[in-house]
């Protein structure tokens, strides 16, 4: 009993670890590429969980027919961060200035800006409501594994964050568009010096970024049945969190620390109240500016 | 020179105008803080709705014929910061004759003591922490309260023959004094609360709660919660293949818990007040309202209609004689009135309403009285 109990509580760790792991790779991928944080990221997260609802209810889509139109939606709004919140602010592309500090600063607040926006709109439109997935499409079967229960939904957490993470390992190591993007975020002015598009290369990073967050957005919905306009608010921030304890720049530090913050939060669970567990990921964020201000995986900058 | 003094009797011709205009006054204004926009905008904007067709059945019934009414109504987004402004500008507006709001019991606290520092009166739907009323005179409140609720809870989960209860509740003013109050007359009347947890609202997975409440092993388990977060634990409870029944405090009357619950909120049990269940006369406006906003009230814009419905009676009594100070009066003599609720009492003593309580549950998705 209790170890299951305890085996059951690891396991929710893990499934929203995932999440956290899925959204700070989005984050990450940016900011290898323009050294700047995405705070519309959360946004296109619940863009994916609107665009899943409407899927499911005005179109009346089956989920395999969602799946398409999701990723699709993600990959349209990430192209529309890149142009409403990041090109209007970049009037070069040479490393100096789109690394530099007024062009992070100012990305920061666009994207947070433009972010407010679209939470703002969403709210107007549906009035703040908690919306429901119908329940045909909702992915909340218990499971049991072994006398620990899990949902459907667990398990498609689970397996779609390793379905994108193999995809995205694919997309960056055996595709053009990949290898340019991975050219980029390593020698930016080498990248340059042998015909890279950077434009290019950050659309597609954007895109690729988004398509991450509205499927975690996607899924999520899925699991939990609702959604509501605040949704990505929560999201962004631990995004954020396990991003800088990952180390910045590091995918596999972004997926270690994830299900480091997930697990830990459910574990921190076990013993206090569950209001506190909010603690535990800023505590890991605390500690990791403190004593490993790179953090696990952070490759070290000139 | 000339315009300096042009542009001041101007002013002063103006001024008389307007205070002119002001002793015949054609419109008593009430001004009202609620959410309109963030992540409650809904509830504001039910409560807008409860409003205005108590202004529209009061303009039908034809109790006041020479003025008009309006209830002016400002955005707070749930903040004490908004609240206070608004406070600070309504106080000022002397053609308010009193303020409505808020909608949380955190706001309505925070804003309460500016109202009653300036002897007007706050009068509030909705908040139902215990202290909203001990702010001072002018502060009012006509809603179910905790301290009633807290009891009529007990009363109903013995009658279940409930021994052990988990209870999960909303870390606000709101949840810790429904879960201390119902806690409190629970345990007097023998019942034992084997555990207690207040959960984080922006959260979604609650699962950890719920497999912690579990392992208690209680009868029931009471959720202190609104909608959104009840239905969620209520599906990831049954998600986990535990079936211990729930119990929800009275805020939990409303569609939207079976709305965003599904199956999961059958057989749950709860005090009804603002459900259609409870009468016709709430039934009827059940319907009257879906079919004007397209969507089904809650209890908030229900409650609301009863407050407006309750101030815009005592206009009718008092017009023209309409001040800050006739309100307070108005509202501290009042005694048993009828409302689409049924009958309401109001205590002068601890200045509080008594709306009746009913014993209800949940099957396939609609409130029924259990008698």
């Amino acid at each position: 009993m209790i170890d299951h109990f305890i085996l059951g509580q690891l396991a929710i760790g893990v499934s929203v670890g995932m999440t956290y792991a899925v959204i700070a790779i989005g984050l990450t991928l940016i900011f290898r590429v323009l050294s700047a944080v995405n705070f519309a990221h959360g946004d296109v997260y619940t863009i994916g969980a609107f665009a899943t609802l409407i899927g499911a209810t005005t179109l009346a889509l089956p989920l395999w027919a969602i799946v398409p139109l999701v990723l699709a939606v993600g990959g349209l709004s990430g192209w529309t961060v890149e142009r409403l919140a990041f090109r209007p602010v970049r009037r070069f592309t040479d490393e100096a200035s789109l690394r530099s500090r007024a062009v992070r600063e100012a990305t920061l607040l666009s994207s947070l800006a433009l972010g407010i926006v679209v939470r703002e709109a969403l709210d107007q439109v549906y009035k703040g409501e908690w919306l429901v997935i119908p329940a045909s499409h909702q992915l909340t079967q218990p499971v049991n594994l072994g006398g620990v229960i899990v949902s459907t939904g667990e398990i498609a957490i689970a397996g779609s964050s390793i379905l994108l993470l193999i995809g995205l390992q694919y997309l960056l190591h055996r595709t053009r568009i990949g290898i340019a993007i991975r050219a980029v975020s390593s020698n930016l002015l080498g990248a340059q010096f042998s015909g890279i598009d950077i434009n290019r290369v950050i659309v597609a990073v954007f895109i690729v970024a988004s398509i991450l967050g509205a499927a975690a957005g996607m899924v999520v919905s899925l699991t939990y049945g609702s959604v509501q306009s605040f949704m990505g608010l929560t999201m962004i921030v631990k995004g954020f969190v396990v991003m800088v304890v990952g180390g910045l720049t590091s995918i596999p530090g972004a997926v270690v620390a994830g299900l480091l913050v997930g697990v830990a939060e459910a574990a921190a669970g076990i013993f206090v109240p569950s209001a506190w567990t909010e603690m535990v990921g800023y505590g890991l964020l605390l500690m990791t500016l403190l004593f490993m201000p790179r953090g696990l995986f952070g490759r070290r900058q000139a | 020179m000339n315009r300096h003094l042009t542009a001041i009797s101007a002013a002063l011709a103006l001024g008389l105008c307007a205070s002119a205009g002001h002793a015949q006054t054609e419109t008593v204004r009430f001004a009202c803080y609620i959410p309109i926009t963030g992540p409650l905008a809904q509830f504001g904007a039910n409560m807008q709705h409860g409003f205005e067709m108590a202004l529209e059945d009061f303009e039908k019934s034809g109790k006041l014929k020479d003025a008009t009414v309006t209830i002016d109504c400002e955005d707070d987004q749930n903040r004490a910061d908004d609240a206070i402004n608004l406070a600070r500008k309504f106080i000022e507006d002397d053609s308010y004759v009193a303020s409505i709001g808020s909608w949380g019991s955190t706001v309505t606290l925070a804003a309460g003591p500016l109202y009653d520092k300036a002897k007007m009166v706050n009068i509030t739907p909705i908040s139902s922490h215990p202290d909203v009323t001990k702010v001072g005179p002018y502060v009012f409140r006509q809603s179910i309260i905790q301290s009633k609720e807290g009891p009529a809870n007990a009363e109903y989960l013995n009658k279940l023959g409930v021994k052990k209860l988990a209870m999960i509740g909303l870390p606000n003013d709101y949840g810790k004094a429904n879960m201390a109050l119902t806690r409190m007359a629970f345990e007097k009347s023998g019942g034992e609360v084997v555990f207690e947890e207040f959960i984080r609202p922006d959260a979604q997975d609650f699962r950890q709660v719920i497999q912690k409440a579990a392992r208690t092993e209680p009868d029931m388990i009471y959720l202190g919660l609104f909608a959104p977060q009840a239905a969620l634990i209520a599906k990831q409870t049954r998600q986990l293949g535990i079936e211990i029944p729930f119990y929800g405090s009275a805020a939990l009357g409303t569609y939207d818990f079976p709305r965003l619950a599904g199956e999961a909120a059958n057989g749950t049990r709860l005090l009804l007040v603002f459900n259609p269940a409870t009468g016709d006369e709430m039934a009827d406006f059940f319907k009257r309202y879906e079919e004007k906003y397209g969507s089904k009230p809650d209890a908030f814009a229900a409650n609301s209609y009863i407050t407006a419905t309750t101030l815009l009676d005592i206009v009718a009594e008092q017009y023209p004689d309409v001040t800050r100070e006739s309100i307070r009066e108005g509202l501290d003599s009042q005694t048993t009135i009828d409302t689409i609720a049924g009958p309401t009492t109001y205590d002068p003593q601890t200045r509080e309403w008594t709306f009746r309580f009913r014993d209800g549950v949940i099957e396939d998705g609609e409130f029924k009285i259990v008698e």
